[in-house]
């Protein structure tokens, strides 16, 4: 193995700071819930104007494929559990360049994550805004130039609440995993009642049918309602970011993000039915989400009888915690991600420099806090319907690109880790498997992890298809980090596309015995040992451990 | 305020809760953690890959053939079963021709192991000491484990385990179980065929 270059140190670089192993089964669960369970609050009014009577439809299409992401991410991140989620996974699988890609498709997700989701918080908040204003709506406070409907007041707001963010993660002040699980707690045990009181009280099977059969989408409707529902589910990632913080991560992480799946989807679907089957209470009309992009939820519960008057001012107050509380991991996770690629020398060493004073990544935290508002200042501008801010539009185009691309790029590394790196134990495995012989080994190819690479391959597809934003600026962002990666690369001496020697083993070792995951430290020893006894390979670095 | 009670909207809200519960009371039900002696321990027993049974005659040596099996149950690993047949220094040390006693042994056997779903390698080997050959079939064959089982009876001057078995755990090169069946179970064992 070639020397490293120097000033560089392998192991501690790629095995993680030392984080302390305090998230337990349930501040695991609920990290990652804060994060895919405030999806719903965001995606269901778009969705559901996207995909008009079928949305249901297009919540389980994207759902079959979130849950297939699931079961991949639960298998690696329990393997690797390490910071870095995705990116880490792929730089693993698939060398620096494509790590790289991975990352900075994830890295513009959490950044629109950061945008998308304080506007969608201040929407939830604005439901209170006539009780402030005196009657008054959020409508009532834009302004027309020329093609642009500017919802001044909602961007203002939004300004404020990235800033406030900023500001947070510059001085370290970070949401902690208790108040995450408590918010996150309520937020569960108020959508259940909802969810409940919905079908038992106002939910109309008859409604259903008839906006299935004559409120029917187009197919290229369809297309771009189902490529959005992917939004529904993003945020999986969160349960592998904070996988070095989690006690016992190879139990743990399989198991949330399991629960993680199939809870979410069964939110994500009951709230779609509630959608298209229940009456608006005041118009006796199915429920309109035109003007209600921003609080979605609160209209449901609104419309619920008996506890619609506390239930609406109630979800609304949730809503806006715990989708704020997203919009924060996001800019907790991009300035993490950001951190953890300059450590492998994906980004230039900039972006890992702490602060002294708060002992924070601040600079990544301003940079990409700082694109979030351009971002947002950017979908407030754009022209949409007449009438109507297009800003949650624009921000949801945006956001489903990094997410399939990054998910695609996993998938692909799980196939390869199978095959290159059959001697890390993997406490959690995908189900329906082929045995085949690799390299002399025996490996297992994950049937389920093809179909889902073909899943999100195609709502990659389709995102590029039918996202009029996400099509020109995803493609560009990851070139513009491409040539990043280049520039420094050639400035630091190191291969531009040649992945840089890492001691894996070691790392993989002393992460496996901090978790205190001694059987899958036992098994990953007896595992090389064995492949050197068999070859007779020396050395420490065999294929798939460099 | 208009209610609409639908006999398929309770049905999904029973269901909705169902799966919500059992999804978490599933999710925290968290297994309780190895302690490291504990999975090394483990991890020594599954790392056994092929496990050697020397047969004598039907009776404990057989049901040594069991005992494997159970011990081996979900390792999957590979059985040889080796009958022995010690032929004394006055005679020549040769095959024994079609002998129905050891075909017997070797049918038993092997259709103990198979009913644990293992499939066996079996063979014949005469030896003057068969102490000393099993060990070098455990050295020939490269076996991490001997299982064998002896009966309760020792000849006068023999050690507690016998002369086989004595010897096979004195000198082998693996691990080995020796089975010593107690008094009360002989009666139980077939050990001659009519």
């Amino acid at each position: 193995m070639p020397p490293p270059p120097e000033g560089h140190h392998p192991v501690e670089g790629i095995s993680g700071s030392e984080l302390r192993r305090d998230v337990s089964v349930w501040g695991s669960y609920m990290w990652g819930y804060a994060a895919v369970g405030a999806d719903i609050y965001t995606a269901l009014g778009i969705i559901t104007l996207a995909a008009l009577g079928l949305a249901p439809l297009a919540f389980l299409a994207a759902g079959i494929v979130f849950a297939l992401v699931g079961l991949c991410y639960a298998e690696l991140a329990s393997a690797y559990p390490l910071a870095g989620g995705g990116q880490y996974f792929t730089l693993r699988g698939l060398g620096d360049l494509s790590g790289l890609v991975a990352g900075a498709a994830l890295v513009l997700d959490y950044t629109i994550d950061i945008s998308l989701f304080t506007v969608v918080a201040f929407g939830y908040f604005n439901y209170f805004l006539p009780w402030i204003t005196f009657g008054r709506h959020i409508t009532d406070f834009t302004v027309t130039l020329g093609p642009i409907h500017l919802a001044w007041l909602w961007l203002v707001e939004s300004v404020a609440g990235i800033v406030i963010l900023i500001w947070l993660n510059v001085r370290g002040i970070k949401v902690s995993t208790n108040f995450n699980e408590i918010i996150g707690t309520i937020a569960i045990a108020a959508q259940t009642i909802i969810v409940l009181a919905g079908f038992v009280l106002v939910w109309d099977p008859g409604l259903v049918a008839h906006q299935i059969l004559f409120h029917q989408p187009s197919l290229s409707e369809f297309a771009f309602g189902s490529s959005l529902a992917i939004i529904a589910f993003v945020g999986l990632e969160t349960i592998s970011q904070v996988a070095q913080e989690t006690r016992r991560p190879a139990t743990i992480i399989p198991r949330t993000s399991i629960g993680l799946v199939i809870s979410v989807l069964l939110f994500a679907m009951a709230f779609s039915l509630l959608a298209i089957g229940m009456l608006d209470e005041h118009t006796g009309k199915p429920l309109d989400f035109h003007g209600h992009e921003g609080d979605p939820v609160a209209l449901i519960a609104q419309n619920i009888p008996i506890i619609g008057v506390v239930a609406a001012p109630l979800t609304a107050l949730i809503g806006f915690l715990i989708v704020f509380i997203s919009a924060n991991s996001g800019v907790v996770s991009s300035s993490r991600l950001s951190y953890s690629m300059s450590q492998f020398d994906l980004l230039p060493a900039w972006f890992s420099k702490v602060s002294k004073r708060f002992a924070t990544p601040s600079r990544a935290v301003v940079v990409f806090g700082g694109v979030a508002l351009l971002q947002t200042i950017f979908a407030f501008f754009t022209p949409g319907q007449p009438g109507k801010s297009a800003a949650i539009d624009v921000l949801a185009d945006l956001y489903a690109f990094g997410a399939t691309t990054g998910y695609l790029l996993v998938f692909i590394s799980l196939f390869v880790l199978r095959m290159r790196d059959p001697f890390t134990p993997r406490p959690y495995k995908m189900p329906i498997n082929i045995r085949i012989t690799y390299k002399g080994n025996q490996v297992w190819f994950p049937v389920l992890g093809f179909l889902g690479f073909l899943g999100v391959l195609f709502f990659l597809i389709m995102v590029l298809l039918t996202h009029q934003y996400a099509r020109i600026i995803g493609p560009l962002w990851v070139i513009a980090a491409v040539v990043l990666f280049i520039l420094y690369r050639r400035k630091q001496g190191l291969p531009m596309f040649k992945t840089l020697p890492r001691d894996w083993e070691t790392a993989t070792k002393k992460v496996l015995l901090e978790a205190e995951e001694f059987k899958s430290l036992e098994e990953y020893e007896a595992a090389l040992n064995e492949h050197r006894a068999r070859t007779g390979e020396p050395g420490t670095n065999l294929p798939g451990t460099r | 305020m208009n209610l609409v009670l639908s006999p398929l909207g309770i049905t999904l809200a029973v269901a909705f809760t169902v799966g919500l519960a059992g999804t978490l009371g599933w999710m925290l039900r968290v297994p309780p953690p190895a302690p490291r002696g504990a999975t090394s321990s483990v991890r020594s027993v599954e790392s056994i890959r092929k496990v050697l049974v020397p047969i004598l005659d039907l009776g404990a040596s057989v049901r040594a053939v069991e005992l494997a099996a159970r011990l081996n149950q979900g390792h999957k690993a590979e059985m040889v079963i080796v009958y022995v047949h010690e032929i004394p220094l006055q005679a020549p040390l040769a095959m024994p021709e079609r002998d129905p006693r050891i075909q017997r042994a070797l049918d038993a056997a092997a259709f103990i192991a198979t009913q644990h779903a293992i499939t066996p390698r079996t063979k014949v080997n005469v030896a003057r000491q068969a102490g000393h050959r099993i060990v070098e079939i455990a050295r020939e064959e490269n076996a991490d484990l001997i299982v064998m089982g002896i009966s309760h009876q020792n000849r006068p001057n023999e050690s507690p385990l016998g002369r086989v078995a004595e010897h096979v755990v004195r000198n082998a090169p693996c691990e080995v179980v020796v089975d010593r069946v107690p008094r009360q179970k002989v009666s139980l064992i077939p050990s001659e065929f009519n």
